[in-house]
């Protein structure tokens, strides 16, 4: 998959903010991006980039470890194989609680790392990286062709007129 | 700039006017070039001491437990002590990625990546000792899945600690490695695309999963990784308590106590923090890091390791009191045992290790000379290995006296221990190469320049 779009290059953390403040003020962006070495912090609010509903399924993760928990501890010791240990009663939960725990933490880790991903749509985004300076000192805001109402020449000269440094226009068989 | 902010900010955490494109060339650099002399004395050394370990445990395996020091009164012996004691080694890495993360301790950043390696890597090494412990862990396997038998399958008691511990220490291992995996990635992309080698940027490129820097994916990284702070935090607390009910839920006098948990939780820490002194005080040499594993940075684990080892001492001090105010007989005679008794050695070892060595560091000079913190982590290293052993020989004269038996650990008990040291050394050298040793994306957002433009920009509003 090739992609196609507009690169601007910034000389830092405080010139892609300005810009990205500036630029949302004219036109009101849905796709575009910034590529950058480290997450920068205000950059998103800038942006409009929604926070993360990650918390969410990790509760759902979490949720899911527990319940099992609770069922499968009281299954087996309960239902499928009673046995009494200790004169404790069949279903003595304040015993279990450590593996209760464990277990929420586990299937929330899992579902942590899982849900990060699949939110950045990876490891199966196969796009090449458009600049191998993001991952190392440089800063750039990407516009897109699918951002809507993508006109070349006016994103262009509002990226200039933002302060971009440089400008590339990614197309066919470029990137 | 306000005065709380003056003292948040304290000095830069980077030093020696160093861009964010030489963050990445400091970093990347070592796993790019052929390592140096000392590395590979390094690796020759400790995977000597691997082989010998593999050896080593091959032998008691095949033989059987009878090469080792334990024996029917002593049924835990070394591999116990052992496996306490890596466990605890990991936690300052737990503690330094999520609870000084969610503490907002910056300092941390450059540290963070190596001391979650470290976790990583004792917790590997601790997993293996209830494995020899078991003496055919083949046969465990039996012990850890139901056992069949007519009446349908017997399952394991999970109301035992032991079995609260099997999901303590897997659950700590799997969560350790997908932190420091996540909080890897960015830098992995790092690395790929720096990478010229065609393998190189194969397994790179694997790893880091496409990763390219989108401001998108890093909104869900810092959510994800503060997430995993979050969980990490009362895991790691969890852990060693859990590794303490091992002990303290048993009925045994100097074993059945309340203040386990909190103690070896400090103690874990302690132990940890001491054994990242020794690790970075050469690795910061070796790669060339000192401008990023400052000696502010030391002097901050040291002030750590002072009052972490405190608790230590005070509850060795609180403990001895509370035997001796009981008035239970057999505790009290536990305790005067542990100190006068045929393991007393052990027992003052321990405490000079661990009570006195720490207060060397209410001084700023022993707090930031290299040399001195370097030989005090040490002393505490081996302290916190003969906490776990004092411990554990009280197990030779409980209750009545005709139980009582004695432990003497054999040479394949001590070509064990210092094995996984091997073990431990291996990984650490070879992480050291093939991965980034400090977490680049996040010191470059932590540095001094960025904080700036970052402050600059809300002046604009």
């Amino acid at each position: 998959m090739t992609e196609q779009g507009i690169l601007g290059y910034f000389d830092g953390p405080k010139a892609i903010i300005l810009a990205a403040r500036q630029m949302k003020k004219k036109n009101a962006f849905r796709k575009w991006d910034a590529f950058v070495p480290f997450p920068v912090h205000t950059l998103d609010e800038a942006m409009g980039i929604p926070a993360s509903r990650l918390p969410w399924i990790v509760l759902l993760g979490g949720l899911s470890g527990l319940s099992f928990a609770i069922w499968f501890l009281s299954w087996t010791s309960a239902v499928n194989f009673p046995i009494w240990v200790g004169g404790k009663p069949m279903l003595s939960w304040p015993a279990w609680v450590p593996i209760f725990f464990e277990l929420t933490v586990l299937l929330s880790a899992f579902a942590n790392l899982g849900g990060m991903l699949l939110f950045c749509g990876l490891p199966f985004q196969v796009d090449k990286p458009l600049d191998l300076g993001f991952t190392d000192d440089k800063f750039a805001l990407w516009i897109p062709e699918s951002e809507p109402g993508f006109d070349a020449i006016r994103f262009e000269t509002m990226l200039r007129e933002a302060g971009a440094i440089e400008i590339r226009v990614v197309g066919k068989g470029d990137a | 700039m306000s005065n709380t902010e003056s003292l948040r900010q304290r000095r830069p955490l980077v030093t020696g006017g160093k861009t964010i494109h030489d963050i990445t060339l400091d970093v990347a650099g070592p796993t790019e070039r052929w390592g140096s002399k000392g590395w590979w004395l390094g690796l020759a050394t400790s995977k000597t001491i691997l082989f010998g370990y593999i050896i080593a445990w091959t032998m008691v395996l095949t033989i059987g437990t009878k090469l080792v020091g334990i024996n029917n009164r002593m049924d835990w012996g070394s591999f116990i002590v052992n496996f306490v004691f890596w466990v605890g080694i990991g936690h300052a890495g737990t503690l330094i990625s999520a609870i000084l993360f969610l503490f907002r301790q910056n300092w941390r950043t450059s540290i963070n990546r190596a001391a979650e390696a470290m976790t990583v890597f004792a917790v590997s090494c601790a997993g293996i000792f209830p494995m020899l412990h078991t003496g055919r862990p083949w046969l465990a396997i039996l012990w850890v899945f139901p056992y069949p038998n007519f009446r349908g399958p017997l399952w394991t008691n999970f109301r035992s600690p032991l079995m609260w511990d099997v999901f303590a220490v897997s659950t700590y291992a799997t969560v350790s490695v997908l932190f420091w995996y996540m909080g890897m990635i960015p830098d992995l992309a790092t690395l790929r695309d720096r990478a010229k080698h065609p393998v190189r940027k194969f397994f790179y490129s694997l790893f880091s999963m496409g990763w390219r820097g989108s401001m998108r994916h890093w909104v869900h990284y810092e959510s994800a990784y503060m997430i995993f702070a979050a969980l990490a935090t009362p895991l790691v607390l969890s852990v060693h308590t859990i590794v303490s009910f091992d002990f303290a839920v048993s009925i045994l006098p100097g074993w059945h106590t309340t203040i386990f948990p909190p103690y070896f939780v400090a103690g874990a820490i302690f132990s940890g923090f001491a054994m990242v002194v020794t690790l970075l005080v050469p690795a910061r040499k070796l790669f060339h890091l000192e401008d990023y594993i400052t000696l502010d940075h030391l002097e901050t684990i040291n002030k750590i390791i002072l009052l972490t080892g405190s608790i230590v001492g005070f509850s060795y001090i609180t403990e001895f009191f509370i035997a001796f105010y009981s008035g239970a007989p057999f505790e009290q005679f536990a305790f005067a045992n542990r100190a006068f008794g045929p393991f007393g050695w052990a027992y003052w070892i321990m405490m000079s290790c661990n009570l006195i060595t720490p207060q060397f560091f209410w001084f700023k000079a022993i707090r930031r000379s290299i040399p001195l913190m370097f030989l005090l982590s040490i002393f505490v290293n081996i302290g916190m290995w003969f906490e776990r052993y004092v411990i554990l020989v009280t197990l030779s004269r409980a209750f009545v006296m005709p139980q009582w038996g004695t432990y003497i650990m054999t040479l394949w008990d001590f070509a064990i221990l210092i094995g996984s040291f091997g073990q431990f050394m291996t990984l650490f050298l070879l992480f050291c190469r093939v991965l980034p040793v400090c977490n680049m994306a996040e010191m470059k957002a932590f540095h001094p320049d960025t904080l700036r433009q970052i402050r600059e920009s809300h002046d604009h509003d």
